[in-house]
């Protein structure tokens, strides 16, 4: 058997975050404040620092500001947005510890909005009593990077993170390879925080990153899934020439130049900007039936709002160049344009408790990794669905918890063992597409995965017959994986996060199968009903017989193996929201 | 309006080698991995341009302002409905 030294470089460490972008940066930090004597590495595909989803549009923060009502805003929070499907225990603490984050950001150094007087800027939310917002510029994660080097984090960029290891039951660090060098990396941990982000199948231009390597790895070696038919988010309406514009939902009009939310959402109020379900059905109905395509025709008195309402340099720099790039190479002013509801995904299923724990020892999960799978949101994707401002407050309010906890578990665990047969197994399946000539290209792959994720009669407006046909799909993409080939190594990383997204998909379909009701942004046409006598009721997935063995992650052509589906019964007696 | 045909979201990503100082920003900035090091020159290279998705971040982050990215609209934005 090859020692471990033999097979890559070998690093040693007491925490291991996977994912340097906003989440994994403060879990570091937190990490390290808890016990500044453990040896704490981030290893980041791209950047840390620069890398995920944070820097991208960015700016809402949501918060409990002092005199807010924390009961008002959980009671909607449980009703009207996650509809029984949360863990109020888990929601109630994230929400009260929200202050505390916006408190945070501050004493790190990052740019927030303030008044004329200095203090800090904050107004009520728009789309939940009881609770308030403020923004934040998007060069948030620049102090927070300088923090964690202080304290003596370690950095390992373009380091593609691929597979959990295992000592027995428990996670002992993970292995991957650097996408420059090609080198094969073997990081032993104590203890593991996966932040690497939730998977929006590369539809949506700034969301790219999100590939959703972190669930997948978890769920191959055997962690629980939970809420996962909700990684369907449709969040915004956008210009479809740009993906960009996000003109809200009062002004959209068909063909005939109906006004759309009359339609669908009858005496409803203002609807804020993100886009509710029942008015992105039928939007889709409308183009299907003929009465396409959709524009979006406000009002001449309004125009769209782009400028943010008060001085952040840096988030008013980078609107001004997106700006002045769509009327340098964008089409005519005349022109008419398309309004598309496009696919965010938010796949972020992986189960975790109150301390982003895993169901696995030794391996924690925050920010959008186990956003959904936290049961904070409940029946809706992250952020969840109508809630703007909570994408990077969940990540650094998971983080505070998940880095103290794993600290707290690696100051007492002893060093994992790491099985060098395991491990060579893993690294021929990492490189294997390397080895390749001809086969399926990843771009390729990522096209047919699209195919089904993307479309509404797939992923929104559910049926058993939509939903087998997508999953047939799935299936077909999943069976030519062993078959993707890479040119090289920054498409072996594409190979990887295809293998992974395929993944994401097959959980989101299987549970929303499994779902035979409506609820949230889970619709099913064959299933019109909310049914709380038989659904209160979260859906968990598992890897079918528990992690593969081996030691390690997967056997060559390990690419998920068969999916275990049960029901956990929400405890909804002992939480304090119940329907009426 | 006309589809896009390309798959691509970019048509063009200028760097002005000239004006260049070889400080990294622009590859740390990346998201994507399209901005390499080409160690002999020491100087990025624009190594996949077919992943950039403009988000802007190397030219906001270029010290020298000598990064441009041209766009390509319509973009390959794959249609919910």
């Amino acid at each position: 058997m090859k020692t471990l030294e033999t097979l890559g470089e070998v690093i040693t460490t007491d925490v291991l975050v996977v994912g340097g972008g906003i989440g994994g940066l403060v879990a570091a930090v937190k990490a390290k404040e808890e016990n500044p004597g453990l040896d704490v590495l981030i290893a980041e595909k791209q950047t840390t620092g620069w890398a995920g989803k944070a820097t991208k549009i960015g700016g809402f923060l949501a918060f409990l500001k002092p005199g807010d009502d924390p009961d008002t805003f959980i009671d909607f929070q449980v009703r009207s947005c996650g509809f029984y499907l949360n863990d109020q225990r888990t929601l109630t603490k994230y929400v009260h510890h929200t202050n505390e984050a916006v408190q945070q950001f501050a004493d790190w150094g990052a740019r927030l909005a303030k008044t004329p007087d200095g203090a800090l800027l904050s107004f009520p939310a728009f789309w939940a009593p009881g609770f308030s917002m403020t923004l934040i510029d998007i060069d948030l994660m620049r102090p927070i990077r300088a923090r964690a080097r202080k304290l003596g984090t370690r950095f390992l960029d373009k380091i593609h993170v691929v597979d959990l290891l295992t000592d027995g039951d428990r996670i002992a660090g993970a292995v991957g390879f650097d996408i420059v060098t090609g080198r094969f990396y073997i990081l032993k941990a104590k203890a593991t925080i996966l932040a690497n982000g939730s998977c929006g199948y590369k539809v949506r231009r700034f969301w790219v990153s999100g590939t959703g390597d972190g669930v997948a790895a978890a769920f191959r070696v055997g962690a629980e899934m939970r809420n996962a038919e909700f990684g369907n988010l449709y969040g915004h309406t956008v210009f479809q020439d740009t993906d960009s514009g996000m003109v809200g939902c009062e002004h959209l009009v068909n063909s005939a130049g109906e006004n759309l939310k009359q339609k669908y959402l009858p005496g409803a109020g203002p609807a804020g900007v993100f886009l509710p379900i029942q008015l992105a059905i039928g939007m889709q109905r409308e183009v299907v039936e003929g009465r396409g395509p959709i524009r979006f025709a406000p009002p001449p008195s309004e125009e769209v709002a782009h400028k943010p309402p008060v001085e952040l340099p840096k988030l008013e720099e980078w609107m001004r160049r997106i700006q002045e790039r769509e009327r340098q190479y964008g089409l005519p002013s005349e022109a008419q344009r398309e309004i598309g509801a496009p696919l965010h995904g938010e796949t972020s299923c992986v189960k975790v408790d109150q301390d982003m724990r895993t169901t696995l020892e030794g391996l924690w999960a925050i920010g959008d990794a186990s956003y959904a799978g936290s049961a904070v949101a409940g029946a809706m994707p992250s952020p969840p669905g109508i809630s703007p401002g909570s994408g990077v407050m969940y990540a650094v309010i998971s983080a505070a918890w998940a880095g103290p906890s794993a600290a707290r578990y690696a100051a007492e665990a002893g060093p994992p063992e790491v099985d060098g047969r395991g491990v060579e197994t893993l690294k021929q399946e990492v490189f294997a597409p390397l080895q390749r000539e001809g086969g399926v290209q990843p771009v390729e792959a990522i096209s047919a995965l699209q195919d089904v994720a993307a479309p509404m009669k797939y992923n929104l407006r559910r049926s058993k017959d939509r939903l087998e046909e997508g999953l047939a799909r799935i299936e077909a993409v999943k069976e030519r994986l062993p078959e993707l080939q890479a040119q090289d190594l920054h498409y072996l990383s594409k190979c990887h996060e295809v293998r992974s997204m395929t993944l994401c998909a097959e959980l989101t379909f299987r549970a929303a199968l499994m779902r035979t009701e409506s609820r949230g942004f889970h619709f099913r046409e064959d299933y019109p009903e909310t049914d709380d006598a038989n659904w209160l009721k979260w859906v968990i997935l598992r890897r079918a017989g528990g992690r593969a063995g081996g030691g390690a992650a997967g056997q060559a052509g390990d690419h998920g193996g068969d999916i275990e589906l049960s029901t956990e019964s929400i405890p909804i007696g002992e939480y304090t929201v119940r329907p009426k | 309006m006309t589809d896009n045909t390309t798959g691509l979201w970019v048509k063009e990503i200028k760097i002005d080698l000239d004006g260049c100082t070889g400080c990294k920003s622009c590859m740390r900035a990346c998201f994507v991995d399209v901005i390499r090091w080409d160690e002999e020159s020491r100087r990025p290279v624009v190594a996949y341009p077919e992943d950039c998705v403009w988000c802007l971040a190397c030219e906001c982050a270029c010290p020298e302002q000598v990064i441009e990215v041209v766009p390509e609209i319509p973009a390959p934005l794959r249609s919910s409905y």
